[in-house]
């Protein structure tokens, strides 16, 4: 699902990825884990392409910088960012439109998340927990090979955690694959999840 | 029942009268009035009148009603107690008639002021009658407006009818045809709805009135937002799904367009700005269309860039049509068919009006695609970056235009083209 090779970034005078080695199976959840500055993020973006690095990355064979791998890709950063000009019901039209995905199952997962009666409010009118439930659930709706999400669970209430919980077991047992980062226990009782320390990963690369 | 009314009606109308005494607006206006009348006599005797062109009053026609249709909120606002009144049986028409009556007459009023005004100075009545007409169709075309922001009517007859008055460029009969018909057509599209008025009417009539005693009392500003007068839900209709991402941002751009009234400043704006222009010896055309083309730039605008962590599967250069053509052929049209216009009307010379036209032409998507480029370098999607890149391109334009030689004015276009060319390919480029 998911190659990645020989990753180095340097952001400013810190070196912040140093040789790195990363192979996500299909099915499979990845939890990266590490301190403060350790580079999950850093990780996370390097892998959909939004940070250049040295080394190669591969989503399904393409890079994910080119249309092919951002099509096999699903980000949702630490604060989600939303078209302020676009109610919610639109983004979702946007999203399913951009990539060719029922629009069916981007309402499912909002209403999962409890969104169904908030469709036509615009992101300025919501919360910043709230807009994080949009950005996740658009992406989970959208059900691509590989979603990346970059603390999910951070500002999420108790009953929209259980619901990302279960998203993403039916995600693993969809045959697709997800890599995310977060500080607290959230993963824990969760079966299948491969925990990776980004601290270890570096210089790994063969 | 049908008492409550006229209570409502009768009270407006003292509270008005008392408040009009106790300022002392009264005695003002009848010193003020006839101290201008005396001096607009003796002025008026001295010099000879100039003769009013039609086309100028087609213009000011025009952009009098699509500033009425420029705004999200109800024309009229209500307090408490009127508030109050639509929650009881009374008919919801009865109710308003004061609010409307209180909201259409400051305007009639200085209106008639100014027709007496341009009456004095011109030779022609036509201004006394036309201008409190369009002061009574412009409120209206803003309840038009409001209505189908709120409910799922089109915004189509708003435009139309905004646009109608332009016909008087061929003749005052024809201007006051067209006028009478925006009254008639407009009360005929906004009259029946006031029976059922849209659900939030209530909220944001009393908003408009909360607003008001802010700047009455002076208190801080309330944080009340635009997005409080949104429409109720804006019909879907999506591109086909084969278009892909580039299908998607070309449908969110002409959603702005769609949703957007403003837009048709654009057109309306430049049509009375180069009619104004060329009927004066400076270079002014292109700096009014520049200026026009500022104003109605911010919806275009509003769908250029994205934000910073996205990863939409679609390519630089797909991205840049998607996002820049929907506003750039629309805007290049209105401005160019402004320009045509005016020429035809005003016999303009063809070699310099030739230039202009495709100056018209390319300026809205050149200025759409360097804004394009630029939010994408600097990350930011903000009003400032958006109208001051747009309003950059074509006062620069507009500058060249004034100050360059005739023989050299075919330049622009290409300059234009060049440039259009130029932030496409750089837009296409990857980073890193």
């Amino acid at each position: 699902m998911l190659i990645a090779r020989n990753l180095s970034v340097t952001l400013g005078a810190a070196r912040v990825l140093h040789d790195v080695d990363l192979d996500v199976k299909a099915g499979q959840l990845l939890h990266l884990t590490g301190g403060n500055g350790a580079g999950k993020t850093t990780l996370l973006r390097v892998l959909c392409g939004l940070i250049a690095s040295s080394g190669s990355v591969k989503v399904q064979g393409h890079p994910p910088r080119s249309v092919a791998g951002r099509a096999a890709l699903a980000f949702v950063p630490d604060e989600a960012e939303l078209y302020d000009d676009l109610t919610i019901a639109e983004h979702a039209q946007f999203a399913a439109l951009a990539y060719a995905a029922p629009l069916e199952d981007l309402h499912t997962a909002l209403n999962a998340f409890g969104l169904g009666h908030r469709l036509d409010q615009f992101p300025a009118e919501l919360s910043r927990g709230t807009r994080q439930k949009v950005g996740l659930a658009v992406a989970l709706g959208l059900k691509r090979p590989l979603t990346l999400l970059d603390e999910p669970f951070g500002t999420l209430d108790t009953d929209s955690r259980q619901v990302l919980r279960d998203s993403l077991s039916a995600l693993a047992a969809d045959g697709r694959s997800a890599v995310l980062t977060t500080h607290g226990g959230e993963l824990a009782q969760m079966k299948g999840v491969r925990q990776v320390a980004v601290g270890a990963l570096q210089g790994t690369s063969r | 029942m049908q008492y409550l009314y006229l209570i409502s009606l009768g009270r407006g109308w003292l509270n008005w009268w008392g408040w009009m005494r106790r300022s002392g607006t009264v005695v003002l206006a009848l010193y003020g009035g006839t101290f201008a009348v005396l001096v607009l006599i003796s002025i008026r005797q001295s010099l000879p009148p100039p003769h009013l062109p039609v086309w100028v009053l087609a213009g000011v026609a025009v952009a009098a009603l699509l500033s009425g249709s420029l705004g999200r909120w109800p024309p009229f606002w209500l307090d408490r107690r009127e508030v109050a009144l639509l929650l009881t049986p009374l008919p919801t028409r009865q109710t308003l008639v004061w609010p409307l009556l209180r909201a259409v007459a400051p305007g009639v009023g200085v209106a008639l002021l100014l027709g007496v005004f341009l009456l004095i100075f011109s030779q022609g009545w036509q201004p006394l009658l036309l201008l409190p007409a369009l002061m009574l169709a412009r409120p209206l075309l803003g309840w038009l407006t409001y209505l189908a922001r709120q409910t799922p009517r089109s915004a189509a007859p708003v435009w139309a009818l905004s646009l109608l008055p332009a016909l008087g460029s061929f003749g005052w009969t024809a201007l006051g045809l067209s006028v009478l018909a925006v009254l008639v057509l407009g009360a005929a599209l906004g009259w029946p709805p006031l029976r059922h008025p849209p659900a939030r009417l209530a909220q944001h009539a009393q908003t408009l009135w909360l607003w008001r005693l802010r700047r009455k009392y002076k208190l801080p500003k309330t944080p009340l937002r635009m997005e409080q007068a949104r429409p109720a839900r804006r019909p879907l209709r999506p591109f086909p799904a084969t278009w892909g991402a580039a299908g998607a941002m070309l449908w969110r751009t002409s959603l702005q367009i769609r949703t957007s009234p403003e837009v048709v400043l654009l057109g309306a704006a430049a049509l009375a700005g180069v009619l104004i222009g060329f009927s004066l010896p400076l270079h002014l055309p292109a700096l009014v269309l520049a200026g026009a083309l500022t104003l109605g730039a911010e919806p275009l605008t509003r769908s250029l860039g994205s934000p910073a962590n996205v990863t939409w599967p679609v390519s630089r250069g797909a991205a840049w049509l998607g996002q820049v053509l929907p506003g750039g052929i629309l805007g290049g049209g209105l401005a160019a068919l402004a320009v045509l216009i005016g020429m035809v009307v005003l016999h303009a010379s063809v070699l310099t009006g030739t230039s202009l036209v495709l100056v018209a032409l390319l300026l809205p998507i050149s200025a759409l695609s360097l804004t394009a480029l630029l939010t994408r370098w600097t990350g930011s999607t903000s009003v400032e970056v958006r109208i001051g890149s747009a309003a950059g391109v074509a006062i620069l334009t507009a500058g060249l235009w004034a100050v360059l030689p005739p023989a050299l004015l075919g330049v622009m276009p290409l300059s234009l083209l060049g440039l259009t060319l130029l932030t496409w390919g750089l837009s296409s480029v990857e980073l890193g």
